[in-house]
């Protein structure tokens, strides 16, 4: 492991993701949690960055840090609701949580450590913006246009379950 | 040399297209026609559409698989004979919506019709296609829209519930699916599962076994909740109670079925070497059947104190899932067949308990099972035709229920699996109580009003549909045996075109 | 080279505040001139100091901190808002060799880094604990994510013909025909869409005077509220930069007037459409937020879709299809 220049910024991309992901959780100001989580969302684009995803980055940050933070804050700052989440779950159901994320970390760690990363390091340069859109507009037009209909069942959805009743 | 869009023939996509087309008519229709319209015929319109997707579908048995754009999509006979069961229950739903869903009582009846078309789509796609970023989108399809059908009786509290709760827990259950699925790419670097076939091999070979492991379990996780087997059960009772009678019965029908052809496509392609291996029979084996027998013992010990009729049928719901799981754990010889054979009883005999749930809803206006006091004496023929679905899901003999899991069992039997058999025929004997309860309620309780119940012409036929069906399938068992084992379910398996796509 | 790395930035940085003084000074007098004023003409010659004057008074003002505000977000909010507007000039290409961050996916950099400017907003005018700031604040993101759509949408026509989305390449693309002339549906709803999100008058609402005392920084004085003033007027900049480098054909010469250096010819440009943007500002009164609403989502978003699929069309006639 070398200290070159994209492995300390890999550090600190990573740690800036994880602890704004931490720290979404331990807020209690529900704004303060998205500002958190968007935080998480320009640090995950950091580490596109580093692996020549520009593309991935850049959208990364127009969708999640830029649009859906700010719709969640809208939706936040609109509707009622209390400022802060008094967290008063049981402590038996927080306990039960607790052991089950570390038994999946514990998992994941070991089953990391266990392997042996061999072979050689991908060539991440070469895929470029245009050939992400033949791949997207030839091999997998199929998915894509399906996700339009996704899109659309979800816009459609969205509507009618926000819709504000016209007798009430 | 390398083939593009209109190289292929688009025609094997006819009823993919004909869903589609009809969803995006009736929205548009929606858009245009006036807000008091009665939009009850767009349930007929869209079963016109169905029965002819069904048409095309049917139509194209036999012939020879074929694939689009690197397996994106794919015609199979799994795909085939998966995808009628999946349209002739979206059918049945249809024709059920056509009665039993209204303007008044649900504002949104445009968006019902086509929001089920679109998880109609979603669910077709899921068993036809070998790619896993296509079947993640039809599985995307199929919840999203699913979760809005749950919650679109607004005004009902419970169904606000439903949709609420089936939201975030199919969320996580998304989200662990995805994470297995990008363990996968990441290990073969392909999303074509034929590919992902040979090169998990390696990968498994070279060092990377843990890996291939956690991949696989973690789908397993999310299927887990997809095809309501406990201990991923929690949201089935709520959703089912909450969400509007035809939609339960999509849920319990369609998404199952589509669900346990998505979930036998991508393990069976992608890591049937593990048997081979061995690996499968003594890893994966196990933790499969303890899935199967925790949901038969909770499906089955849980419904026996509900007093709710569709609650009582989601947990029936649950221990069925631990049945169909046995043939997927012990990969029998007959795996395919009894899987198939098993949905299709599943859905003749669900379908009709739901028009009965349905029926007595509107009568009583609740869904307690003290609904069905006396229903002998009210509507004899609608009891009798209870009675028939109540027996098969049971499994008693000379019905579909029972030979779908003699089938199973049979299985289980010839691959060695005692102990699973032994818990399939201990739950099914509790459940024979719940069951049979409904039963006591029909012919031995004193009905709550003396009038005769009328039973519209729709469900009428629903009805006759669900007993041809259920008796059919138990009496001549054979002839759906045939049939089914005629078909070429090992075509799933093999690659079409040799040479991998892919970067 | 690597001397470069570090002073180019810092000297960008003085370009652009220096940019901002005399935009605002410029603004000023323009508006004046346009109301028949004189505009500010005490502080120094022409009123040139005018501006420099006003930031000195800024930086020496109190610091206020409103006691029911939430202190760490309302120190923070101006610096995000401040960060990500400056971080776009990197990208921008002033000529063919005087560029900073000459990366494949330029534009869609630009547009991406300007959207974070409205977390700092909604956190400021949240933070401030006052409504007039909250409701600025809303009205401010309501507004960016629905103009921010027919932005990108007009920007397509842009990208299908250059082939690209570096901001050099969509330059060099130019050479023959600036898009402003094939593209010109997309410039319409682009320059539109760029207003509101800058903004500006007429889509000023964000921090409408007259029913908002002062919209989201309305608690901000001193030194924080320069660094909200500073966010928009580098994004001026920054906007109007972009506006040349897609539109205008960049640092290309008009009429093949290569005599005048390729500097000179995108500074002309650029000030144009700065100059355009202190003319509508002295021209149109602000609409309602209700009318906001339509024109960006019944009018200009149709309107971008309409030209996707003009271009796309145009693409295939021969002829005329070398232009798109």
């Amino acid at each position: 492991m070398q200290w070159n220049g994209e492995f300390l910024a890999f550090f600190l991309l990573s740690v800036m993701a994880i602890g704004g992901a931490v720290f979404m959780i331990h807020f209690t100001r529900v704004v303060h949690m998205v500002l958190a989580l968007a935080f998480t969302f320009l640090s995950i684009a950091g580490i596109y960055v580093l692996l020549h995803a520009e593309f991935v980055a850049a959208v990364q940050v127009l969708i999640y840090t830029g649009a859906v933070s700010i719709l969640m804050l809208f939706g936040i700052m609109l509707t009622k609701h209390r400022t802060s989440d008094h967290s008063d779950s049981r402590s038996r159901h927080q306990l039960l949580s607790f052991v089950g994320v570390a038994a999946f970390f514990g998992v994941i760690m070991w089953v990391i450590y266990h392997t042996p990363f061999s072979g050689g390091k991908a060539e991440t340069a070469k895929y470029t913006v245009a050939n992400l859109g033949e791949w997207v507009f030839k091999q997998y037009v199929i998915p894509f246009e399906l996700t339009s209909v996704l899109l659309l069942a979800a816009l459609v959805g969205a509507v009618i379950l926000a819709k504000k009743e016209r007798d009430a | 040399m390398e083939k593009v869009l209109l190289d292929y023939d688009w025609t094997v996509m006819a009823p993919e297209i004909i869903i589609a087309a009809a969803a995006a008519l009736l929205s548009l229709a929606d858009l245009f026609l006036r807000e008091n319209t009665d939009r009850r015929f767009f349930s007929w319109f869209s079963l016109a559409a169905v029965i002819a997707a069904i048409f095309f579908t049917v139509s194209r048995f036999g012939q020879q698989p074929y694939e689009i754009l690197g397996d994106t999509y794919r015609v199979d006979d799994f795909a085939l004979a998966f995808k009628t069961a999946v349209l002739s229950g979206v059918g049945l739903v249809f024709l059920l919506s056509a009665w039993g869903v209204r303007q008044e009582e649900i504002r949104f009846r445009g968006e019902y019709d086509y929001l089920l078309l679109a998880a109609a789509l979603g669910a077709m796609i899921m068993t036809s296609s070998a790619d896993l970023i296509t079947l993640f989108v039809g599985l995307e399809l199929l919840s999203i829209s699913s979760y809005i059908l749950a919650g679109i009786h607004r005004e009902r509290y419970a169904s606000n519930e439903a949709a609420w709760k089936y939201v975030v827990q199919g969320g996580v259950a998304s989200a662990f699916i995805l994470y297995g699925m990008s363990f996968v790419y990441g290990l073969t670097g392909s999303t074509n599962l034929y590919t992902i076939q040979q090169r998990l091999v390696e990968a498994y070979q070279t060092g990377y076994d843990a890996f291939v492991l956690l991949s696989l379990f973690l789908m397993l996780l999310g299927f887990g909740f997809k095809i309501a087997s406990a201990p991923f059960h929690m949201w089935v009772p709520d959703v089912y109670q909450g969400a509007p009678t035809p939609v339960t019965s999509f849920l319990a029908v369609v998404s199952k079925t589509a669900a346990f052809a998505l979930v036998l496509r991508i393990v069976l392609v992608g890591y049937i070497f593990l048997y081979q291996m061995q690996i499968w029979q003594q890893v994966v084996e196990p933790v499969l059947l303890v899935l199967a027998g925790l949901s038969m013992v909770i499906g089955n010990t849980a419904a026996l104190h509900q007093t709710d009729t569709k609650r009582l049928l989601a947990y029936s719901s649950v221990a069925h899932a631990g049945y169909l799981l046995v043939p997927l754990s012990t990969l029998g010889a007959v795996l395919f067949e009894s899987t198939f054979y098993y949905l299709i009883a599943y859905l003749v005999m669900t379908m009709g308990a739901f028009t009965v749930a349905a029926l007595l809803e509107r009568e009583a206006g609740h869904g307690n099972i003290s609904g069905f006091a006396g229903l002998s004496r009210r509507s004899p023929g609608t009891a009798a035709a209870m009675t028939v679905f109540l027996l098969s899901l049971a499994g008693i003999p000379v019905t579909a229920g029972f030979f779908g899991k003699f089938y199973i069992l049979m299985n289980a039997l010839s691959t060695q699996h005692f102990w699973i058999a032994g818990i399939m025929v201990g739950t099914t004997v509790i459940s024979y109580y719940y069951y049979f309860g409904i039963i006591r309620q029909m012919y031995f309780r004193p009905p709550a009003s003396k009038d005769r119940m009328r039973v519209p012409m729709v469900p009428a036929l629903l009805l006759v549909i669900g007993i041809l069906g259920t008796v059919g399938l138990g009496v001549v068992p054979e002839w759906a045996v045939h049939w089914i084992g005629d078909l070429q379910w090992m075509s799933a398996l093999t690659p079409l075109n040799a040479g991998p796509p892919g970067p | 080279m690597q001397a470069w790395m570090w002073l180019g930035p810092v000297i960008m940085l003085f370009v652009v505040l220096g940019f901002v003084t005399l935009a605002i000074l410029f603004e000023r007098k323009v508006i004046g001139w346009m109301q028949s004023r004189i505009g500010p003409n005490r502080v120094g010659p022409w009123g040139l100091f005018q501006t420099v004057a006003d930031v000195l008074k800024l930086l020496l003002k109190e610091d206020i901190v409103p006691q029911k505000a939430d202190e760490t977000l309302f120190k923070l909010a101006p610096v995000i808002a401040f960060v990500p507007a400056f971080a776009v000039v990197a990208v921008l290409p002033f000529t063919d060799s005087l560029v900073f961050a000459d990366i494949g996916v330029g534009l869609l950099y630009f547009i991406a880094i300007s959207s974070i400017t409205t977390i700092g907003i909604l956190a400021g005018g949240w933070a401030s604990n006052n409504k007039y700031a909250l409701i600025g604040a809303m009205r401010s993101a309501a507004q960016m994510i629905s103009y921010e759509i027919p932005l990108v949408m007009a920007l397509v026509g842009v990208i299908m013909a250059a082939g690209t989305l570096n901001l050099s390449g969509i330059v060099e693309a130019q050479k023959e025909m600036w898009f402003i002339v094939p593209q010109f549906i997309g410039f319409v709803v682009f320059f539109i869409a760029s207003l509101a999100e800058l903004n500006r008058t007429p889509f000023d609402l964000p921090e409408a005077e007259s029913e908002l005392v002062a919209g989201y920084h309305v608690e901000y004085s001193g030194f924080r509220f320069a660094f909200f003033m500073l966010a928009e007027y580098v994004y001026v900049f920054a906007m109007s930069a972009l506006t040349t480098v897609l539109f205008l054909g960049g640092w290309n010469p008009l009429f093949g007037f290569t005599f005048l250096p390729p500097l000179i010819w995108f500074l002309l440009k650029f000030s144009l459409i700065v100059f355009t943007l202190i003319w509508i500002r002295a021209t149109l009164p602000r609409i309602r937020v209700d009318q906001l609403m339509q024109l960006g989502w019944k009018v200009l978003l149709p309107l971008a879709l309409f030209n996707i699929f003009l271009s796309a069309l145009l693409k295939e006639i021969p002829g005329i299809g070398s232009y798109y």
